[in-house]
C-alpha cells in the first residue's frame, strides 16, 4: 500500500506556504478591511420622498434579530468544518471507505520525515477551500453593498430625513442628496448596506458547500433517507435564515435573492471546479503520461546500416513531423 | 516571417502561403472567414452604436413615473464610462490569456511535451507554434465575442426601446402639450420631450440590456472559463482567486450602472445573463473550452512508431530518388511524389540508386545541415517555395506554389543566418571527412567530394570538378572546406565561397534535367576549369563558378563555360581575388541582412524577401544565376529566348535604367570591385551601366567588359550594381569575394572571353528578359533555355549567391557523371 500509494513531492509544502497561504491571508485581510474598517465608504444612495418601500419599521439592531449575526456566522463557519472533519475521519477510520479513499489519494512524502497521508490532505484541502470561499463570499457581499449602497426597508425610519423646502413636494421626487439624515449615523450606515444580503449569501454558501460534500462523499446504502434529509435540512435552514431577514424588514426580497445566487454560485464553483466534487485529485484527473510524439518517432527509429543513413533517416522523420 | 507580429506579418506572407497539409486552410480561413466576420461585426457595431441609422423603438411612459425620474448622470461623469469598460473588458482578459499562454508555453517546453500541447503549424512560410495559435485563437474569439455581445445588446436595445431611469429627467416632457393629459390615461405615447440634450434622450431610450452588464458579463465568463480550463488544480486557491476577481470586477461594473441610475436593475441582470450566455457558448463551442485542438496530437499519436518509420523511410527514399533522378520536368517529379508514399518501387529510381549511393550520402549531409528544431524553423526559408515556382516558370508568389506542397518532404529549410549556416557547414565538413575516411574507394571519395562541393556551394562544386580531372583534387576539397571554417589551407580561397553556400535546398522536384550531353560538357568544363584552377593558386573560386556553369548548361556547355570563365577572370582581376575574400565574405554576409548578406543567401532572399529591393540588376543577376544552376527544362527559355534574342538589346536597355539609377546613387566603383557587386555587374551591370542608353551596345558590353576590361569595366559596371547590392546589404562584399575567384580562372582560361562576345548576346538577353519580366523569377524562367549560356556567363559572378540552388543542379550533374561512368 505504501509503496504504490506514496508520492514524493518536494513542491507541495512550498506551494502551500507561498501560494495558498498568501492568497488566503490576502483574502482574509481584504475581508477584514471591508468588514471592520471604514476603508471603503458606502456609496450614498438617493431615495424618493416618502418612499413606502423604505419606511418599514426599524426592527432593532442586528443582535435582536431572530437569528443573531454572531450565531449565524458561527454556525455557518463551524458546521461545515465540523461535518467535513468528522466525515473525513470516519471515512478514514471505516474500513469499507478507507480502501476507496486510499485509491483516490496518495500519501505525499516530502523530505524524509514528513508524511502527508490522505486524511490530512483531504481535510486541509476541503476545509481550506471552504474557508476561502467563505471569505470570498464575504468580500463579494461587502463589495456589492459598498458599491450599490442599497437602502434597507427601514432606512427612512432610521434616517429621519430633514426635508427642507420643495425637496419633497411630490412623491416622485428623487432625493439625490442622501445626507439629510438626522438619525443615528451608525444605524443609518448599516441601513445603507442592504444589497445583497450578507446573511443570506453566507448561509446559502455554506449550506450548498456542505450539501455538495455530503452528496459526493457519503455513499452509505444502509439508510437511503439520511443523505437527503441532511442535505435538504441544511439548505432549508439557509433559506429560512434568508427569508427571516425579509420578514424582519431587514432586507428587501431582491437582496435575499441576490445573496442566494451569489452564495450558491461561489459554492458551486468551488465545489465543482476547484475540489472536483470532493473527489481525489488523482482519481479525477487520470495522469496522462506525457507522450512526446515528436521525439518518439525519432528515438524509436530503426537502426540503419550507416550512421549517415541514420542521420538522414532522422532528418527525414524530423522533416516529416514538421510537415505533418 | 516576423514572429513577433504574427498578425502583421501573416498578411504579407499570405501570397507565399505554403502550408503543410494541416494548414492549407489556416491562413485563407483566417483571412477570408474570420477577419471578414470580425470586421463586419465591427462595422455594424459602429453603425448601431455611433450613428443614428437606426433609431430605437418608440415606447410610451407613464406620467411622473418614479422609476424614470432618476437623476441624470452625465456620460462623462460615469463611474465607468463605456469606453473604459470596453478597453478593460478587452485588455484584461486578453492580457490574462497572453500571460497564461506564455506561461503554459514556457512550462511546456520545460516539461517536454504535454498531452495538451498543440503542434506548430506551418503556413505561409511561417510556422505558428502552439503559443501563437492559442493566443490568437483565444484572444480573437474574445474580441469577436465582445463585438457580438455589443451587437446583440444594441439590437435588443433598439428593438425594445425601453426607457432608462433618467428618461424623464432628460426628456422633461411637456405634459401640457395638446392631446396629452395625465389625468386618466397616464400612459403617454407621444413624443413630448422638451429636453435639449438629444443625445441624452437618445441614450435614455436604449437601456434594456445594459451594455455594461453584457460586456463585462461576457468578458468575465469567458476569462473565467479560460482560467478554469488552463489553471491546474495543484494550486487550489489561485484559480478561484482570479475567477472571483474578474467576476467581482464585472459585477461592480454592472452595479455601478444601477447606482448611477443609468439602468434599471432588471437591465443589468438580463445583461449579465446575455453576456454570460454568449461567453459560455463561445468558450464551449468556439474554442472547445480552451482545450488543445484534437486534430494535431491525436493524429500523430495514432501513427505507430513502426508505421511511421516505414512511411518515413519510403518518403526519404523517394525524396532521394527524386532528387537524383534525371527528371526533365518538375511536373514528373511532382506526379511521382503525389502518387503517394506507398508506391515504393520505381525502376528508375532503383537503377540510379546504386550509382548514386554516394550522392545520397551527400544529400543526407545536406539534410543534416538543414536545421529542424522549432527554433530553426523560424529563421528558415523553404527553398521549395522558390524553386518549384521557378521550375514552373511562375513567379515565386504565383499560385503555382501550392502544388509544391506535395513535395514538401523533399524540401529543405535553409536558415538565412549566415553564422548558423557556417556552423552547419563545418559540421557537414566534419561528417563528410568521416564519411570519406570510411569510404575506401577513390571514386567514391571523388563523388563525395563533389557532393560535398555541391553542398558546400559553388566553390565546392568547382573543387569537385577539379577532382574529376584529378583524383587528388577531391581530397583537397575537404581541406579547403575546412579552411573556410577558419583553418588556413592553400585552397582556402576556394573554400571561402563554399561556406555561404552551405545550405543547399534539395528538391525532389528538381527539374534540372541533366542530359548526358550536359554531363559530358560539364566534364569538359571541369577539366578545363581544373587546368585553370591548378595553374592558378587562387583558382578555387573560379572552380566554383565553373562547376556551376556546367551544371546549368545542358545545351551549350562549352560556350557558357567559356564565357563564365572569362567573366570570372575579369571580375576576379579587378577587385580582390587574392584577399581572403572567403572569410570576409562570410563574415560580411553574416553581418548583413538576410537578403543582402551574401550572394549565396541572396538568391533565396531575393526571391523571398528581397525581390523588391533590387529590382534592377541584382535581381536579374540572381535570376540568371538561378536559372543556370537550375538547368531548367527550358520552357521558360523558350519564352525568354525568343524575346531575349530578338529583344536582347531592348532588354538590355530595360535593365540598365534601374541599374543606372542605382549606380548613380551609388557611384562608388570601389564598392563594386570589392563588394559583391561584381556578380550583379556581369548581368545587369554590363547592361545597366554602360548600356543604359544603348541597348544593343549594352548587351555587347557586358560580355566584353568581363573579358577585356575586366578591371575597369567590371568595376564601373560593378559599381552600379554594387550600389544596389550595397544598399540592399552585404551582398556586394560577398559577390566581390566570389567574383574575385572567378577572375583568376578567366586569366587561366582566357580563351573563354572570345566566346563571350559571341555569347555576349545572351547576357544582354538576360537583362532584357529580366527587364521584360520585371519579376526576378520570370527572368530566371525565361533565361533557362537560350539564355542559359548568357545567363551563365552573367551568373557566374553571382554564382556564389546562387550556390544553394546550383547545388541541386550540381548534384544532378554529378549524377549524370556517375551514370556515365557506370555505363
Amino acid at each position: 500500500m505504501a509503496s504504490n500509494n506514496t508520492l514524493r513531492s518536494y513542491s507541495i509544502i512550498p506551494c502551500f506556504i507561498f501560494v495558498e497561504l498568501v492568497i488566503m491571508s490576502g483574502t482574509v485581510l481584504l475581508a477584514y478591511y471591508m468588514e471592520c474598517t471604514d476603508l471603503f465608504s458606502v456609496h450614498v444612495q438617493g431615495f424618493f420622498c416618502n418612499d413606502a418601500e423604505l419606511m418599514k419599521p426599524y426592527p432593532g439592531t442586528e443582535e435582536f434579530s431572530f437569528i443573531p449575526p454572531l450565531i449565524l456566522y458561527c454556525v455557518v463557519a463551524a458546521a461545515p468544518t465540523a461535518i467535513i472533519f468528522i466525515g473525513e475521519v470516519s471515512m478514514y477510520v471505516m474500513k469499507s471507505t478507507r480502501e476507496a479513499l486510499l485509491a483516490q489519494e496518495k500519501t505525499i512524502v516530502t523530505g524524509e520525515c514528513c508524511y502527508l497521508n490522505p486524511l490530512i490532505r483531504r481535510i486541509i484541502r476541503f476545509i481550506g477551500v471552504f474557508a476561502f470561499g467563505l471569505f470570498a463570499t464575504d468580500i463579494f457581499v461587502n463589495a456589492g453593498q459598498v458599491v450599490t449602497g442599497g437602502l434597507s426597508p427601514y432606512f427612512l425610519s432610521v434616517c429621519k430625513p430633514n426635508y427642507t423646502g420643495t425637496e419633497c413636494r411630490y412623491n416622485h421626487q428623487f432625493v439625490v442628496n442622501g445626507n439629510i439624515c438626522t438619525g443615528n449615523p451608525v444605524v443609518v450606515e448599516n441601513a445603507r448596506r442592504s444589497f445583497p444580503s450578507k446573511d443570506a449569501s453566507l448561509s446559502v454558501y455554506s449550506a450548498v458547500y456542505l450539501t455538495m460534500y455530503i452528496t459526493s462523499t457519503i455513499k452509505t446504502k444502509s439508510s437511503r433517507l439520511a443523505k437527503p434529509v441532511l442535505c435538504l435540512g441544511t439548505l432549508c435552514s439557509a433559506f429560512l435564515a434568508g427569508l427571516n431577514r425579509v420578514s424582519e424588514y431587514r432586507n428587501h426580497c431582491s437582496d435575499i435573492v441576490a445573496g442566494f445566487i451569489l452564495g450558491s454560485a461561489v459554492a458551486l464553483f468551488l465545489g465543482i471546479c476547484v475540489v472536483n466534487n470532493f473527489k481525489g485529485v488523482h482519481c479525477a484527473a487520470v495522469k496522462q503520461k506525457p507522450e512526446d510524439y515528436r521525439g518518439l518517432p525519432l528515438m524509436t527509429f530503426p537502426r540503419v546500416e550507416s550512421p549517415l543513413e541514420t542521420l538522414s533517416a532522422q532528418n527525414h522523420s524530423a522533416s516529416m513531423t514538421e510537415v505533418t | 516571417c516576423d514572429w513577433s507580429h504574427p498578425k502583421m506579418a501573416s498578411p504579407k506572407n499570405k501570397a507565399k502561403k505554403k502550408p503543410p497539409k494541416d494548414s492549407m486552410t489556416l491562413l485563407p480561413c483566417f483571412y477570408f472567414v474570420e477577419l471578414p466576420i470580425v470586421l463586419s461585426s465591427l462595422v455594424s457595431l459602429y453603425f448601431l452604436e455611433l450613428t443614428d441609422v437606426l433609431s430605437p423603438a418608440m415606447v410610451g411612459f407613464r406620467c411622473h413615473d418614479r422609476d424614470l425620474s432618476m437623476p441624470y448622470v452625465e456620460t462623462g461623469d460615469e463611474l465607468i464610462p463605456l469606453l473604459m469598460l470596453l478597453s478593460l473588458a478587452f485588455a484584461g482578459p486578453a492580457a490574462s490569456i497572453m500571460m497564461g499562454e506564455g506561461l503554459m508555453y514556457c512550462m511546456q517546453s520545460k516539461l517536454k511535451a504535454c498531452p495538451k500541447s498543440e503542434s506548430s503549424i506551418n503556413a505561409g512560410g511561417c510556422s505558428f507554434n502552439s503559443f501563437l495559435r492559442r493566443t490568437v485563437r483565444f484572444v480573437g474569439v474574445h474580441v469577436f465575442g465582445l463585438l457580438a455581445t455589443a451587437l446583440v445588446t444594441d439590437v435588443i436595445q433598439l428593438a425594445t426601446g425601453y426607457h432608462a431611469p433618467f428618461f424623464l429627467t432628460v426628456c422633461q416632457p411637456n405634459y401640457t402639450a395638446p392631446g396629452v393629459s395625465c389625468d386618466n390615461s397616464a400612459y403617454i405615447m407621444q413624443d413630448i420631450c422638451m429636453g435639449k440634450d438629444q443625445y441624452a434622450i437618445m441614450s435614455a431610450r436604449k437601456t434594456f440590456p445594459s451594455q455594461h452588464a453584457t460586456l463585462s458579463g461576457f468578458a468575465a465568463v469567458y476569462i473565467s472559463m479560460y482560467f478554469n480550463a488552463c489553471i491546474s488544480s495543484t494550486t487550489k486557491l489561485l484559480k478561484p482567486l482570479l475567477v472571483f476577481a474578474f467576476c467581482m470586477a464585472a459585477g461592480l461594473a454592472g452595479l455601478t450602472q444601477i447606482t448611477q441610475h443609468r439602468s434599471h436593475p432588471i437591465d443589468v441582470y438580463v445583461g449579465y445573463i446575455i453576456g454570460a450566455g454568449i461567453g459560455v457558448y463561445l468558450a464551449v463551442y468556439a474554442v472547445g473550452t480552451f482545450k488543445a485542438s484534437e486534430e494535431d496530437a491525436p493524429s500523430l499519436h495514432r501513427l505507430g512508431p513502426a508505421q511511421q518509420k516505414d512511411s518515413l523511410r519510403v518518403l526519404s527514399q523517394r525524396s532521394h530518388d527524386s532528387l537524383y533522378r534525371k527528371t526533365p520536368r518538375v511536373s514528373e517529379s511532382r506526379e511521382e511524389l503525389g502518387a503517394g508514399m506507398g508506391s515504393g518501387a520505381r525502376s528508375k529510381v532503383r537503377r540510379e540508386k546504386a550509382s548514386l549511393v554516394s550522392l545520397k550520402r551527400a544529400s543526407a549531409d545536406v539534410e543534416l545541415l538543414a536545421t529542424r528544431g522549432p527554433m530553426g524553423k523560424e529563421t528558415m526559408v523553404t527553398f521549395s517555395n522558390t524553386l518549384p515556382r521557378v521550375a514552373n516558370g511562375n513567379s515565386p508568389i504565383s499560385p503555382s506554389e501550392e502544388p509544391v506542397t506535395t513535395q514538401r518532404h523533399m524540401t529543405f529549410h535553409v536558415p538565412f543566418d549566415p553564422q548558423r549556416s557556417r556552423q552547419l557547414v563545418s559540421e557537414w565538413k566534419q561528417r563528410s571527412l568521416e564519411l570519406r575516411s570510411q569510404s575506401s574507394r577513390d571514386e567514391e571519395e571523388g563523388t563525395e567530394a563533389r557532393d560535398g562541393g555541391d553542398d558546400g556551394g559553388g566553390a565546392a562544386a568547382a573543387a569537385a570538378a577539379a577532382g574529376e580531372g584529378d583524383q587528388g583534387m577531391p581530397s583537397s576539397l575537404y581541406p579547403t572546406v575546412q579552411a573556410n571554417k577558419g583553418t588556413a589551407t592553400p585552397t582556402g580561397a576556394r573554400m571561402v565561397v563554399a561556406p555561404p553556400l552551405v545550405h543547399i535546398p534539395e528538391e525532389a522536384s528538381r527539374p534540372p534535367p541533366v542530359s548526358p550531353k550536359s554531363a559530358k560538357t560539364r566534364a569538359k568544363w571541369l577539366s578545363l576549369t581544373e587546368g585553370g584552377g591548378l595553374k592558378e593558386p587562387g583558382t578555387g573560386p573560379i572552380a566554383v563558378s565553373t562547376p556551376r556553369v556546367p551544371n546549368t548548361q545542358p545545351n551549350q556547355p562549352s560556350f557558357p563555360v567559356l564565357q563564365v570563365i572569362a567573366m570570372s577572370k575579369q571580375q576576379g582581376h579587378g577587385p580582390i581575388s587574392s584577399s581572403t575574400k572567403t572569410s570576409e565574405g562570410g563574415s560580411s554576409s553574416g553581418g548583413g541582412s538576410n537578403c543582402s548578406e551574401s550572394p549565396y543567401y541572396r538568391i533565396p532572399s531575393d526571391r523571398d524577401s528581397c525581390t523588391g529591393s533590387n529590382p534592377g540588376s541584382i535581381r536579374q543577376d540572381n535570376v540568371s544565376h538561378y536559372r543556370d544552376y537550375r538547368t531548367l527544362p527550358v520552357k521558360s527559355d523558350l519564352l525568354c529566348s525568343s524575346s531575349a534574342s530578338s529583344s536582347i538589346e531592348g532588354g538590355a536597355e530595360l535593365p540598365p535604367p534601374p541599374l543606372p539609377t542605382s549606380s548613380s546613387p551609388l557611384p562608388p566603383p570601389p564598392q563594386l570591385s570589392s563588394s559583391p557587386l561584381p556578380p550583379p555587374p556581369p548581368h545587369s551591370s554590363s547592361s545597366p551601366l554602360p548600356l543604359p542608353p544603348h541597348p544593343s551596345s549594352s548587351p555587347m558590353l557586358p560580355p566584353p567588359l568581363p573579358h577585356m576590361p575586366p578591371p575597369p569595366h567590371p568595376s564601373s559596371q560593378m559599381s552600379p550594381p554594387p550600389l544596389p547590392s550595397s544598399s540592399q546589404m552585404p551582398p556586394p562584399p560577398h559577390p566581390s569575394s566570389t567574383h574575385m575567384p572567378p577572375p583568376p580562372h578567366p586569366s587561366s582560361c582566357q580563351m573563354p572571353p572570345p566566346p563571350h562576345p559571341s555569347s555576349s548576346m545572351p547576357p544582354p538577353l538576360h537583362p532584357s528578359c529580366s527587364s521584360m519580366l520585371p519579376p526576378p523569377p520570370h527572368p530566371d524562367l525565361l533565361m533557362d533555355g537560350h539564355s542559359q549560356s548568357l545567363s551563365r556567363s552573367s551568373t557566374l559572378p553571382r554564382r556564389p549567391s546562387v550556390s544553394a540552388r546550383s547545388h541541386a543542379e550540381q548534384e544532378h550533374y554529378y549524377k549524370a557523371m556517375q551514370n556515365e561512368r557506370m555505363l
